[in-house]
């Protein structure tokens, strides 16, 4: 039963935005971020504690990536566009970029990415990643739970497991999504919506950015606030008169916490990119890419373990080159600026740094001067977290069409995550009907991907 | 309900378009080039008979000179222009016997054709919407008989009002989607004055998406009429059209169609006033879908109901014939159209009919296509009823079958709906059509889900080119195209299209003193000796895209290929005939020229007009500012056809108001055997040691003088010692000396290839050979009790052992195989004990 429920049923009036102007709105309330857009409370959130039933069980023992930054590219970015050139290929194939040398010998970028070639000593770069699902949400299934998409349930996020056995640190949510959650498989799937992702609900590279639920709604006091916090717990004493529960008990813990995040400093100074000086802001691009990327550092630095952020539209059906131009100068800015800051800091042995994307793009170009859906072969980076640093996991053949040694399968690329999160992915959560479910199934640690 | 179909209303205009019609008007031409571009036409509709002014808002129209319409009834009386380019304003006259319905019409400016927009004409007279009439209380008044031009806004309910006596007929028909403007689906309702609902409509099978209702008014009074978007979600752009009056409104007609030429005897159901039979007088060509628009009591129906002509008469049901037992008539000979109606749930009709072994008929079930209700299901059975073949949506929701008939004797085929529906609006059309060759030609989506380039602007004094899309049905073989009736001064160069291929460059070329113009062409087609196929130009109009997936909402077509003369372009393009042939997994670059008129310094795009098959070319290539020269990349596949085709390089560049396109002459290009093939066979070398690798050649066609081998595809800190060797056309191998440095990464390493360039007639001929050739490196053995360690860094390798592992040129490298087996044998003598 939610706050809502509650407040319905003892007969407070609620607030109703369209019809009271200058009211708070109740969902603003005590809504802290959008969760997982299913009007989830903190209250709900906090309940993580209370819902694990695992049933081949490991322990979950904080691994060397400490943090997850999952930079994901919707649309199906070209591997041949970005980390996978094919300079030799015929012109059909070869597309309409040219490359640049990398910090790595003998390892070519495309030109868009002169700045994360610079890095590509502290990044692995897989060229092999293969999956066969050429649909945009079936392919994005698979890159968020490592699971090919079932008809009969829905995996968690990969975020939403670490939610699900770490819980949160220093008071910060321990899954948050960059601008929101950006596709229904980004939640917790079969585990209680609690796991779900915590959504800063606006665009950071906005000039008014502001995690809205951070702060005390527009007009409100700390005293009004209060007070209607002293209201709630008037009516949480009628129940506790009327019924003795542990789930009531429960859930007014779960309503503490909830408190204690909106009130925390770490948490609002964390959301803060005002806090960031211009020169940093200004490294890392006052655009879309920048602005999440460095959202993304300070929160975890802050304490979250799995940021997930999207950048971008890569579905370039028609005219490739103008798609790339306008789009990936900033990532690589952005990108380049992130592992450099993450290695500044200390912090990027802790945090592990991920961009997938949907699937890769066909190897010719099309009638439309575009490339289509590819999910035989394409590039994923990591690195950070105990990814090897400086190298090339995997290949593709001469057109980029297919994997030519070492496939990177879906389940070993998410198995590597978690493992090195501390989390073995063999693991068995608890779906609803009492089925015990792996979190991979079938995946294996790729050790050459290790440091 | 936003019911969803894309592509069933095809319009074709038939007969109607083939006369071709063009309202010329005198303009002030601006002259320069330019591609216009047609996105609104504001107000979509008139009354027949009257004159209005319209509003037309694009791109580079302060040039426009004509209103292009593809068929008579609408003419331009005068521009009202203004400085805004994106904006023209015209007086237009709609003819009293203009046919009723939408119009076709394009945009010439003085540099181009626009694409396509529509415009209807109406029965009624028009007013305009008038708000605040958003309250059923305070309607707006109308007249009986009135189209209203309204807008659909957000939350918005647009009440009208009019007079009705008792059992007079109240039609209310919007056309919003069929307007052709943008995505507006709208929902129309009929109240009574104490607000009784009487009938309301979102979505009908007659007018897809816009709604149609039609009662007899029950008493004499106020009948309010509401109309709005079916969501509430319209916006300022939602357009629609109201009829609002007397007209006889049927749903579908029965038989809906006959034998061309024929006088058919016609029943028009589901008019609330009861079947209204006429008599229709069919084209004398069988045009297949036509539009006839019904009249009854001085007016006609807002919009036509869809019949059929063809080349075959009808036969109608007669009941009983709910079963295979139950079908009395004797038997009749194909080709025929059975008609019948679905008349209640659970009916099945049967026919039956003759037919001769090796027979081929395409079968449709047409319902929907004649607007229907029923979702047919078709089977083909024995006389006992035993089904031999079925079909239920293969044509839509509509049943096609492509049948032969399997032995001589009498067979029986039945119809049911899908989900065993029925009513007297059920009907069907069971067309037996004979199997005839055909050939559709039309121009390719250059643009996704665009117009763009759907037709032909030539500038004066230069070329044009586009790709004509050949569609052949139940016939093979070369296509030769012709294009009767161009404008003066133009003319047109096609090659015959190959047997194997759909598509073909044709290449338009403006004498210098061409005089602006625009004609209608009717492309045709002739496969190769075959006299009877004529081959037809039918291009598809998509007008209106929505969710999901840029869904086709709404479409037309036209039956005639627009082609322009407009202003001179200010560039011009040549490509060189190659001398020598592209060879096969070879590649090739086309010298381009680009001829600037004074002053035109811009950046031009080159784009391959059509890639035959087997050749790849660069998707774009750009000659910079102010340059005239560059190269075409193109390539061939190792099956490539050895042939020649001709195709063209299309040029672009915005000339300050807008993208001019121009197209070099037919370049012929020859595909040809490689002279030459090459392996090269795995080679294995230790970090800081040094190989050889071979290429071992397979010479196909001799060649004169020597040809130049280069190789590509090494790994880092791996060089050749002469990165480009020569070869003689008797020449079996070719040896690249390989030093690997001591930090060369180990591993295997493919993606060596080799290009061997050999001269025909002065130019190369660029042969790709050995793909798939593998360097491994290893790391060094262990050195054996005393020798000395193996160097550690290139500088000492090469200082240590300067090149001794490299084989003289004269002696003969060892294969992979004959080193592992020395080395084995070294390993196993008695001295490496």
């Amino acid at each position: 039963m939610n706050l809502h429920r509650i407040i319905s049923q003892v007969g407070i009036p609620e607030d109703s935005p369209s019809q009271r102007p200058g009211r708070i709105p109740r969902r603003g309330f005590l809504q802290v971020g959008a969760m997982a857009g299913l009007g989830l409370t903190l209250g709900e959130w906090f309940r993580m504690q209370r819902a694990r039933a695992d049933a081949k069980g490991y322990e979950s023992r904080e691994g060397k990536a400490q943090s997850v930054i999952h930079i994901f590219l919707p649309g199906g970015l070209a591997h041949q566009e970005s980390f996978d050139p094919k300079p030799f290929a015929p012109v059909e194939y070869r597309g309409p970029l040219g490359t640049v040398k990398t910090r790595l010998d003998g390892v070519l970028f495309s030109e868009k990415l002169a700045k994360t070639a610079l890095i590509a000593d502290r990044i692995t770069v897989c060229r092999s990643m293969t999956h066969g699902e050429a649909a945009h949400e079936r392919g994005t299934h698979n890159m968020f739970t490592g699971y090919r998409p079932s008809p009969a349930l829905a995996y968690p996020s990969m975020g939403s497991v670490v939610s699900h056995e770490f819980g949160p640190r220093r008071s910060m949510p321990p899954y948050v999504c960059i601008p929101g959650v950006p596709n229904e498989y980004a939640g917790s799937g079969y585990l209680s919506s609690a796991y779900g992702p915590f959504a800063v609900g606006s665009d950071p590279a906005d000039g008014r950015f502001q995690v809205k639920d951070l702060v005390l709604p527009g007009g409100m006091s700390v005293e009004r606030f209060e007070r209607r916090k002293s209201m709630l717990d008037a009516v949480d004493a009628h129940f506790r008169n009327l019924e003795k529960s542990d789930a009531l008990d429960a859930m007014d813990t779960f309503y503490r916490r909830a408190y204690a995040l909106i009130s925390s400093k770490e948490a609002r100074e964390a959301f803060d990119l005002g806090a960031e000086p211009d020169k940093v802001k200004d490294a890392y691009g006052r655009n879309a890419a920048g602005m999440r990327m460095l959202l993304a550092r300070r929160l975890v630095e802050a304490g979250v373990r799995m940021v997930s952020l999207t950048y971008g539209g890569w579905d370039h059906h028609d005219n490739i080159l103008a798609g790339i131009n306008g789009q990936l100068p900033a990532f690589d800015q952005a990108f380049a600026m992130l592992i450099t800051d993450l290695d500044q800091r200390g912090l990027l042995d802790s945090t592990m740094v991920v961009v997938s994307s949907e699937f890769g793009r066909t190897p010719k170009i099309n009638a439309t001067a575009g490339r289509d859906h590819w999910p035989k072969v394409f590039s994923v980076v990591m690195a950070g977290g105990g990814i090897r640093r400086g190298s090339v996991y995997g290949s593709s053949d001469a057109t980029a069409s297919e994997p030519d040694d070492h496939p990177l399968s879906v389940e070993d690329f998410a198995t590597t995550i978690y493992s090195q999160m501390g989390i073995v992915a063999d693991k068995e959560l608890m779906a609803p009907g009492g089925r015990p479910i792996e979190i991979v199934d079938g995946g294996k640690v790729i050790r050459e991907l290790l440091a | 309900m936003n019911e969803k179909r894309p592509d069933t209303l095809t319009t074709c205009l038939g007969a109607l378009l083939r006369l071709g019609w063009v309202c010329t008007a005198i303009a002030s031409g601006v002259g320069n080039a330019a591609t216009p571009a047609l996105k609104s036409v504001l107000p979509r509709l008139a009354q027949r008979g009257t004159e209005l002014e319209v509003t037309f808002r694009g791109e580079h129209l302060s040039d426009a000179e004509e209103i292009l319409f593809y068929e008579p009834g609408i003419s331009l009386l005068d521009w009202n222009r203004t400085t805004n380019a994106t904006l023209v304003k015209a007086r237009l006259k709609v003819a009293s016997d203009a046919r009723l319905g939408q119009h076709v019409l394009r945009f010439r400016t003085a540099s181009g054709l626009s694409e396509a927009r529509t415009f209807s004409v109406g029965q009624y007279p028009v007013v305009e919407e008038k708000e605040p009439n958003n309250d059923f209380a305070a309607p707006q008044k109308i007249g009986f008989n009135t189209t209203v031009r309204g807008v659909a806004g957000t939350e918005d309910i647009d009440y009208f009002v009019v007079d009705a006596k008792k059992g007079q007929r109240i039609t209310a028909e919007v056309e919003a989607m069929r307007l052709g403007g943008a995505m507006v689906d709208c929902h129309v309702a009929l109240f009574d004055a104490n607000r009784f609902e009487l009938a309301a409509c979102d979505d009908s099978v007659l007018a897809l998406q816009d709604p149609v209702i039609s009662i007899l008014a029950p008493a004499d009074g106020r009948y309010v009429i509401a109309v709005r978007e079916s969501s509430f979600a319209g916006n300022n752009n939602s357009h629609y059209c109201l009829h609002v009056g007397g007209a006889p409104r049927p749903m579908v007609a029965f038989p809906a169609g006959g034998k061309a030429g024929d006088e058919v005897s016609i029943r028009f159901l589901g008019d609330p006033k009861g079947d209204l039979l006429r008599d229709v007088r069919l084209p004398s060509e069988a045009v297949g879908d036509w539009d006839y628009s019904l009249v009854d009591d001085g007016q006609s129906v807002p919009s036509a109901n869809r019949l059929r002509v063809t080349v075959f008469p009808n036969v109608l049901e007669s009941e009983p014939n709910d079963s295979a037992a139950a079908v009395t008539a004797p038997a009749t000979s194909l080709p025929v159209a059975f008609n019948g109606v679905i008349s209640r749930p659970g009916d099945v009709d049967y026919f039956r009919f003759r037919g001769k072994a090796g027979e081929r008929f395409d079968i449709h079930c047409v319902a929907r296509g004649i607007r229907s209700p029923l979702d047919p299901v078709l089977a083909i059975r024995k006389t006992d009823g035993t089904k031999i073949v079925e079909n239920d949506d293969a044509g839509g929701p509509d049943s096609v079958l492509n049948w032969t008939v399997p032995f001589d004797g009498e067979f029986l085929v039945s119809v049911r709906d899908h989900l065993r529906g029925g009513s007297p609006l059920h009907v069907y059309r069971l067309e037996f059509r004979p199997v005839l060759p055909d050939v559709v030609l039309s121009i390719p989506e250059f643009v996704r889900n665009s117009q763009e380039r759907n037709t032909v602007t030539v500038p004066r004094g230069n070329r044009s080119a586009t790709l004509i899309r050949v569609t052949r049905s139940q016939v093979s073989g070369e296509v030769t195209l012709s294009a009767p009736g161009l404008p003066p001064g133009v003319s047109m160069a096609c090659d015959p299209v190959a047997a194997a291929v759909n598509e073909v460059p044709v290449v338009f070329e403006a004498a210098a003193d061409a005089a602006a113009s625009v004609r209608l062409v009717p492309l045709s087609a002739r496969v190769g000796t075959n006299a009877a196929v004529k081959g037809r130009f039918l291009q598809n109009l998509e007008l209106i895209h929505g969710e999901p997936n840029n869904t086709v909402y709404y479409q037309t077509s036209v039956d005639r290929m627009a082609v322009a003369v407009g202003t001179e372009a200010p560039f011009q393009i040549e490509v060189d005939e190659p001398k020598a042939p592209l060879v096969r997994s070879g590649s090739m670059d086309l010298k381009v020229h680009v001829e600037r008129r004074p002053g035109f310094k811009g950046v031009i795009k080159l784009k391959m007009l059509w890639n035959p098959p087997g050749l790849g070319s660069q998707n774009e290539v750009s000659v910079a500012e102010g340059q005239s020269n560059t190269v075409y990349s193109i390539n061939a596949n190792g099956e490539a056809a050895t042939r020649t085709w001709r195709t063209a390089v299309l040029a672009s560049a915005d000339a300050g108001n807008g993208m001019v396109w121009t197209s070099s002459r037919l370049i012929p290009i020859t595909v040809a055997e490689p002279h030459v093939a090459m392996k090269i066979p795995m080679v294995a070398g230790e970090q800081g040691k040094n190989v050889t690798l071979i290429g071992r050649l397979q010479q196909l066609r001799p060649f004169e003088g020597e040809a130049r081998v280069r190789l590509y595809g090494l790994p880092p800190k791996v060089v050749a010692t002469q990165d480009e060797m020569r070869i003689t056309s008797s020449q079996q191998e070719v040896l690249f000396p390989l030093t690997i440095a001591a930090d060369a990464p180990v591993g295997q390493h493919k993606g060596l290839f080799c290009q061997v360039i050999v001269l025909t007639k002065g130019e190369p001929m660029v042969h790709s050979v050995g793909g798939g050739g593998v360097l491994r490196i290893d790391t060094p053995r262990p050195a054996k009790s005393g020798e000395a360690p193996v160097a550690s860094s290139p500088a000492k390798t090469n200082a240590v052992r300067p090149t001794a592992s490299i084989p003289a040129a004269s002696s003969k490298p060892l294969s992979r195989l004959e080193k592992l087996r020395m080395e084995s044998r070294e390993r196993l003598s008695p001295d490496s004990k």
